[in-house]
């Protein structure tokens, strides 16, 4: 083997264990807790039946659930999917972002009452830079057809 | 007068686009049947679109400043009351306002790159056009059929929407343009690579020629990146200033891999190699621009379907595919004419620590961009949302940064080809000692945490459980930066202390005067140390204050205090206001030494609500008690409490809520030297949510120690590039050198 295939293996070596390394790190990265997680929607999570263990959920504020208490750090609220909705109540910090139509996440379980109990509320609109568009372009202005009146919520729960 | 404006932006977009498809054509004809007054015709077409663009964008401001709310993007991001600064900054609100941006800046850009090679680069000149103007086309394009920002509605709007109160924010009105400014410049050092590659002139003139286009989008990119942190830590009130959100990872991908290319031309420089690498650095980065800007612009971040509906979202997504793959094929077709002139001698060398460099840059920026497009495959091929936690970012990250920052102290010590012992203990041993000794005090410093750390680390990897392994490690990392930081301060005082010395062996001057014209002799290189120097601060800050943040959260009535750290916080007094376009519930609180009492400052945040503008009685109301503000009415704070209650009233009657709420920090900063172990830190407070009946708060408090490194890191980052970016003889030299040789050569 002459000095400059030496060399070139060098490389090689350093260059792949690089790239190696990073891969390890992702895969153990995406293994643990508070790295990768899923989401379910409101009809998977309602499908599920589950009641005991803690499960994210992801979907929407119904318009005009917001249900605020004067603690100001308790808040009902509705949450749909489209298809299902669940009422969510939440204890902790309400984000700014949390407002009628914003895209939540909750984590918690399902309480005795059909109600989700949430330890977490994550908001957020599409973009930081941007108000989500359903907010402010003017043809979507007017309420939609989700109005809390319009859907019987406890026929929707399992 | 005002449809006048209208049309004439709305028309001006349209012929913009008509310019900019002749320029392409024009510039490629030009090019392929060398008939130079075709260029200039296509270099008049650039102008001219770049003209009608900015016209157009005057022409969308005077919508605004005129509040003319037929215009969709007026209505949907400005209202009567917006403050003049938001009106303007209302522009890029918009999804249709920031590609106009866009559009500008680029068309701007390239009429300073037609300027500036009028009797220059005259072989390259009509690919760059081109590239240029298809880019150009592209974006009008968007701006003409999908987008438009004139498009306007005879709807009856008596008022505007107004712009998301987050955004209502100093640093927000220079963060976006900033950044687009790095985006965009990224086209112009393409645009020469490309015509380079189609030329087939792939010596050291396109990058040598567009050095400082590169030099410039990097450190408005850097410094873009910088705002946006800042922006977010003063105003989105979580107490930090990263959570790996994908539009923060758009713009940090395409700087990482800016700043792999401006080490790796170095060696094409000097030694004739990585001539691959280079061009596939510069496409790289210049697709990562456009990705960051079709991140943050297609909506696909929140839902792959709203992307889909969001009507630019799939164009953008072609034409980043025909980029990256023109590109790559380009890239191909031309590998013969990019033959490596040089080769690696040594692990020991300069090259190699650039080319390690180039690699942990490189990597750090594809696993950012794994990790941040995966929610998006994942929900595109299996339809499951997915979230990627912050915790894997760093988890991943946090190892590579600091063999990053290691390799910063390393490279400038080792001399180019081949390093001798000789030269390695000469050149290391001071920063070594000094490294070893920053180590010793780093770990007396953070002894909490490392000797928990060491103590445990053991057990963990006996254990054979991974994460628990990666937790421990945690605890090292703070005192590892520190040193590595302090390592890496050593070499660079050295390098300028060697510089100084033989600089006034040979000349008579002052220290002063010696240090400012070696720097200027050499601006790259000492530029570029200066820019180390920040990157130190920037992850002693960063280390630090997610290493030590403490957190508190307490109810308070008014005359109560709270503990935290070496702080006591005692809330003095709330006060009602409306202002501007909301109402104000601003806290007032007293920070005191906990230990001896002394009075350290005050300092206030507040929580705020900007009613909806849309709803005639709240407005009204609204507009009333502002004027009594204004007027110094006694009934005034009467006034406010009874907007509350109509807003509380208003959303059980119309059953949603009528109020946007935004929540101002207080930030107390510790500036100065002598605040001994308070040194650089901040006492953060948010106001959760307030009574302002009886005045009752609940607060949360942050106190985040040595954040303040990571701002005054970035002013550093800043000064150092600018030093790089000024005019360089030397560099101007090598400039004209390497023209001389290309035209030699092709004659």
């Amino acid at each position: 083997m002459t000095v400059m295939e030496m060399r070139k293996i060098k490389f090689v070596v350093i260059g792949a264990g690089v790239f190696l390394s990073l891969a390890f790190l992702i895969m153990v990265g995406m293994n643990r807790p508070g790295g990768m997680a899923y989401y379910m929607t409101v009809t998977e999570y309602l499908a599920e039946g589950a009641t005991e263990s803690d499960f994210r959920v992801n979907g929407k504020v119904v318009e005009g659930s917001i249900e605020r208490f004067t603690s100001g750090q308790d808040v009902r609220f509705t949450m749909t999917d489209g298809v299902s909705v669940m009422t969510v109540s939440y204890h902790g910090i309400i984000p700014d972002t949390f407002v009628d139509r914003a895209d939540v996440v909750v984590q918690g379980s399902m309480s005795d009452q059909n109600e989700f109990d949430a330890h977490k509320l994550l908001a957020k609109c599409p973009s930081k830079y941007e108000v989500s568009d359903e907010y402010t372009t003017p043809e979507d202005y007017e309420p939609e057809v989700l109005a809390p009146e319009a859907v019987d919520v406890s026929q929707l729960q399992p | 007068m005002r449809d006048l404006t209208i049309y004439l932006g709305h028309y001006g977009l349209a012929f913009a686009l008509v310019s900019t498809i002749w320029a392409t054509i024009a510039s490629v004809l030009s090019a392929s049947t060398s008939r130079p007054a075709l260029q200039r015709s296509a270099e008049r077409a650039l102008i001219a679109a770049a003209s009608l663009c900015t016209v157009a964008a005057f022409c969308l401001i005077a919508g605004y400043l005129a509040n003319d709310f037929r215009l969709d993007v007026v209505y949907g991001y400005s209202n009567t009351s917006q403050a003049l600064p938001y009106k303007i900054g209302a522009l890029w609100g918009s999804q249709a306002g920031s590609l106009l941006l866009w559009v500008v800046i680029l068309g701007v850009m390239g009429w300073v790159m037609v300027a500036t090679n009028r009797h220059r680069n005259r072989a390259l000149m009509p690919w760059a056009t081109a590239v240029v103007a298809v880019i150009m086309a592209f974006f009008l394009y968007l701006l003409n059929f999908i987008e438009p920002p004139f498009a306007m509605s005879d709807a009856f709007r008596p008022d505007g929407v107004g712009l998301n109160p987050q955004l209502k924010n100093y640093w927000m009105m220079i963060h976006p343009p900033t950044l687009y400014m790095g985006y965009v410049a990224f086209t112009i050092p393409f645009a020469f690579g490309v015509a380079a590659l189609i030329t087939r002139r792939t010596g050291d003139l396109w990058f040598r020629t567009t050095r400082r286009w590169t030099l410039m989008a990097w450190f408005f990119l850097g410094t873009g990146v910088l705002l946006g942190s800042y922006w977010a830590y003063i105003e989105l009130g979580w107490g930090g200033y990263w959570a790996w959100d994908p539009v923060e990872n758009a713009s940090l991908m395409p700087w990482l891999t800016g700043t792999a290319f401006l080490h790796s031309v170095m060696i094409q420089e000097k030694k004739g190699m990585l001539k691959v690498w280079n061009v596939l650095l510069v496409m790289l980065t210049f697709c990562l621009s456009i990705f960051g800007t079709f991140l943050t612009r297609s909506g696909i971040i929140s839902s792959v379907h709203s992307f889909t509906t969001s009507g630019i979202g799939p164009a953008f997504g072609w034409f980043l595919i025909l980029l990256f793959v023109g590109s790559l094929v380009l890239l191909i077709v031309r590998l013969p004419d990019l033959r490596s002139e040089g080769r690696l001698e040594s692990v020991m060398s300069r090259e190699s620590t650039f080319l390690f460099n180039n690699l942990v840059l490189v990597g750090i920026a594809v696993t950012v961009l794994l990790l941040t497009t995966f929610p998006m495959i994942s929900e595109a091929v299996t339809g499951r949302k997915v979230t990627m936690g912050p915790p894997i970012f760093n988890l991943v990250n946090i190892p590579w940064a600091l063999a990053l920052l290691t390799l910063t102290g390393i490279g400038p010590l080792i001399a180019w080809r081949k390093t001798s012992r000789g030269n390695l203990s000469r050149n290391f041993r001071w920063p070594v000692i000094i490294g070893m000794l920053g180590l010793a005090f780093s770990v007396i410093v953070e002894r909490a945490a490392f000797g928990r750390a060491a103590r445990e680390i053991g057990g963990a990897i006996a254990s054979a459980d991974v994460y628990l392994v990666f937790d421990e490690l945690k605890g090292f990392y703070p005192a590892l930066t520190y040193a590595i930081g302090i390592f890496v301060v050593a070499t660079v005082v050295q390098e300028y202390l060697r510089g100084l010395r033989v600089r006034r062996k040979r000349y008579d001057e002052t220290p002063w005067t010696a240090l400012r014209a070696m720097i200027m002799a050499n601006q790259r290189r000492y530029g570029g140390y200066i820019v180390h120097v920040g990157m130190v601060l920037v992850f002693i800050g960063i280390a630090a204050s997610s290493a030590h943040q403490q957190e508190i959260r307490r109810e308070l009535e008014i005359g109560e205090a709270l503990a935290i750290e070496d702080y006591l916080m005692r809330y003095d007094s709330l006060h009602l206001e409306v202002v501007d376009d909301h109402i104000g519930a601003v806290a007032e609180v007293t920070l005191f030494d906990r230990n001896d009492g002394t009075l350290i400052g005050s300092l206030h945040s507040s929580q705020r609500f900007h009613p909806n503008m849309q709803i005639p009685e709240l407005r009204e109301a609204f507009l009333t008690v502002r004027a009594l503000g204004e007027a110094g009415s006694d009934r005034y704070q009467e006034g406010v409490h009874a907007l509350y209650s109509l807003i509380a009233e208003l959303e059980q009657r119309v059953r949603r809520e009528v109020k946007t709420p935004s929540t101002e920090v207080g930030i107390y900063r510790t500036l100065s030297p002598l605040a001994g172990t308070r040194i650089a830190e901040d006492f953060y407070v948010i106001p959760l949510w307030v009574d302002p009946g009886s005045g009752r708060a609940s607060f949360r408090v942050f106190v985040n120690p040595l954040v303040n490194f990571l701002w005054l890191g970035g002013l550093v980052f800043i000064l150092g590039a600018i030093v790089t970016v000024l005019p360089d003889a030397r560099e101007k030299k090598r400039l004209e050198a390497a023209m001389e040789l290309e035209d030699r050569a092709v004659a």
